[in-house]
């Protein structure tokens, strides 16, 4: 057994504060969810991790044929095809949007276990993030490969900033995918929203054009958006132009306040989940 | 001694609404109930109705102890149970528990159809609470246990009902907390691993470890349970001795007033009267001593002849099982033909007792195969102890069986 709760307290008090100590002793339960989520994905799919790498691809590949040659955006920076750059964008948006869309979802998805097992119920929406975090180190080696192609030195920037861009937009799709997730336990409609919502978000975010594409007035209004400081961030890294640092600070306290709100609100909502989920 | 498990008035209460909505709703409902009623408290209260599912439970389990949970469909066992291992909050109350808990509520939940059915053990074993180090120590028994080594790397969807169960089971029969939640309607799959996992779920009761068992076989819970609890539409009706609340299941099960005397019914040609549990005195009684004789009181009117025909009587356990037949023609060999008329029949129990404990009449005239006249069912036999007895003393107060005679054994010794 976990060597935990030798003594349980159960109140009719709501319980509103994250209990970081039991999530903790939660982490197998945790590695196992996410386990499973990465065995499921790859298990019944003819090219398994091969998906991770041809959704962005793919859309890479639509969107440098009507935003790149029919549209003509560019990637703003001579040195970089667009190809590229919209690559790199989708890599890191792809993983905020699965992540989103997973979490979002991952209460419901475990409604049957909700209702007879006790664990701290976050542990499913954490671990739902995980499947993306892998589909994005797969990806990320075509990204290296494509590098070498289109002969684009990469910044090493690029690769310091990578695990802490992947950690942010990881961190900000928790936030607000777990308000959602609550949400979603007493609202359906957050199931049939957040495709279109997800949509939305791809057109603010600068994944396929450029952040010097807004005015330069409002460009630090886009880093409320936690995944546009990401991305935009990782592609000054690996493209050599500077890093908007006020911008980024302003991203990671978007989302620190994200998951504030959604902690909240999931923890007040929490202990009525098994009653109406 | 202390308590490990303190349930103090625990409530819990649900909003039931009358138009079947279901439980969650869409933001659309939410904005239109605002839109039409601002100031209402975004719901209609005429809707809406408090239902209690428990109200104000309160009990003590000391450590070791066995504690038995029953009740009928819809008493509140269910949602206590679900409070207990933490899924639902309780509406009002509190419970400590000291020790580490696990819920044996039902198998197989968590079960993903696409993972292998070792994978499916790490992954359930991991959700009920064991560690991954534990899962692999106890990996070889677990799939012992549940007969399906040979499609242990065989996803789970293609696993045959049983085989799914069973191997659930297996995991959840592996717990070993300090306090163990069980659910009976675990007993699952064919015949013979019921009887195995009522073996493992007996083991487990008696290994020391503390046990809240809710079940509906009565047999069940007073071969296990120390103490007992009958709950009633929410409310503990009783706690205590197991054999009481036992007891009171059962009583709750029947007619309130238990009527031994019939009227007659002009379109039966035959019937019984009159069934009456008396003394050897034959003076009607409540209940019997234990170890004294008794008798059965029959009466019955025949209003028109009927061929092949008999009486019988049996006695039944509390659980409803037959244990014991005799009928008029016990010493004939042929079956005769009922006259009219009106009889009178004592039936005089000389030759064998019961333990004590309720038991059940079931009194019928009948040709066998073919056609009953008159059946009358759960006339209550009442059988008290009024002195210990020394051969319940290693068995926890109960009796093993429904037959108390004593047997004077034999023994020489044969050899030193």
């Amino acid at each position: 057994m976990r060597s935990i709760d030798t003594h349980i307290s159960i109140t009719a008090s709501k319980r509103n504060s994250v209990d970081f100590r039991e999530l903790w002793l939660y982490r197998e339960l945790f590695y196992f969810f996410a386990w499973r989520d990465i065995k499921v994905r790859y298990k019944q799919t003819a090219l398994g991790a091969g998906w991770a790498i041809l959704q962005p691809f793919l859309a890479t590949g639509v969107f440098t044929l009507f935003f790149n040659r029919v549209a003509g955006i560019s990637s703003g920076n001579a040195h970089v095809p667009y190809a590229l750059f919209a690559y790199l964008g989708l890599m890191f948006w792809n993983c905020f949007s699965t992540s989103l869309n997973t979490v979002s979802n991952s209460l419901l998805a475990s409604s049957g276990v909700l209702t007879k097992i006790y664990f701290p119920r976050l542990i499913p929406c954490l671990s739902a993030a995980a499947l993306s975090v892998v589909d994005l180190f797969f990806a990320s080696l075509i990204f290296f490969l494509m590098l070498g192609i289109y002969r684009v030195e990469p910044g090493l920037e690029g690769f310091l900033l990578f695990i802490p861009c992947l950690a942010l937009i990881v961190f900000a799709a928790l936030g607000v995918g777990i308000f959602f997730a609550a949400l979603n336990v007493k609202y359906r409609d957050v199931r049939s929203a957040l495709p279109f919502i997800t949509q939305i978000l791809l057109f603010m975010t600068p994944v396929i054009y450029p952040l010097s594409y807004v005015p330069h007035r409002f460009q630090i209004f886009v880093y409320i958006n936690p995944a546009a400081g990401a991305i935009s961030t990782i592609r000054a890294g690996f493209f050599h132009s500077s890093i908007n640092w006020t911008g980024n600070l302003i991203s990671v306290l978007s989302a620190v306040i994200c998951m504030i709100i959604g902690l909240w609100y999931f923890k007040k909502t929490e202990k009525n989940f098994a009653d109406i989920i | 001694m202390n308590p490990v498990i303190k349930v103090s008035d625990i409530s819990k209460s649900y909003q039931i609404s009358h138009q079947n909505k279901p439980s969650y709703s869409t933001l659309k409902d939410d904005f239109a109930s605002i839109i039409k009623k601002p100031f209402g408290g975004g719901s209609t209260k005429t809707e809406e109705e408090t239902f209690w599912a428990l109200k104000d439970i309160s009990f003590e389990v000391n450590k070791g102890e066995v504690f038995g949970i029953v009740g009928q469909n819809g008493s509140g066992k269910s949602t206590l149970l679900k409070i207990l291992s933490r899924t639902v909050d309780p509406t009002t109350g509190t419970i400590d528990m000291y020790g580490r808990t696990a819920s044996m509520l039902e198998v197989g939940t968590g079960f993903h159809p696409e993972l292998t059915g070792r994978e499916n053990v790490y992954f359930n074993g991991s959700m009920l609470g064991m560690s991954k180090a534990e899962i692999d120590e106890k990996f070889n028994a677990i799939v012992k246990f549940s007969e399906v080594e040979n499609f242990l790397d065989t996803p789970v969807k293609f696993y045959s009902s049983g085989m799914y169960v069973r191997l659930a089971f297996s995991v959840a029969a592996h717990l070993e907390p300090d306090i163990l939640i069980i659910d009976e309607v675990l007993a699952v799959g064919d015949a013979s691993f019921q009887k195995k996992c009522m073996a493992r779920i007996n083991a487990i009761a008696r290994s020391g470890r503390t046990v809240l068992f809710v079940s509906h076989s009565m047999a069940t819970v007073k071969q296990l349970c120390d103490r007992a609890m009958y709950l009633e539409k929410g409310v503990a009706k009783y706690i205590g001795e197991t054999e009481f609340a036992t007891e009171q299941y059962m009583a709750k099960n029947m007619p309130a007033v238990v009527e031994t005397h019939f009227e007659e019914n002009p379109k039966k040609d035959a019937q019984f009267t009159n069934i009456e549990v008396q003394n050897a005195q034959g003076e009607k009684v409540e209940a019997l001593n234990m170890d004294e004789p008794w008798q059965l009181e029959l009466t019955y009117n025949i209003k028109e002849a009927a061929e092949n025909t008999i009486v019988t009587v049996e006695i039944l356990s509390n659980e409803g099982q037959p244990i014991y037949m005799t009928s008029n023609t016990d010493f004939d060999k042929t079956i005769s033909t009922l006259e009219t008329g009106r009889y009178k029949a004592i039936i005089p129990f000389t030759k064998f007792s019961l333990v004590s404990g309720v038991f059940y009449l079931r009194a019928s005239i009948q040709s066998p195969g073919k056609v009953a006249h008159d059946l009358r069912e759960n006339i209550p036999l009442k059988i008290r102890q009024n002195t210990k007895d020394v051969r319940t003393q290693y068995f926890g107060g109960k009796y093993i069986g429904y037959i108390s005679d004593k047997v004077e054994w034999t023994i020489t010794r044969r050899e030193r």
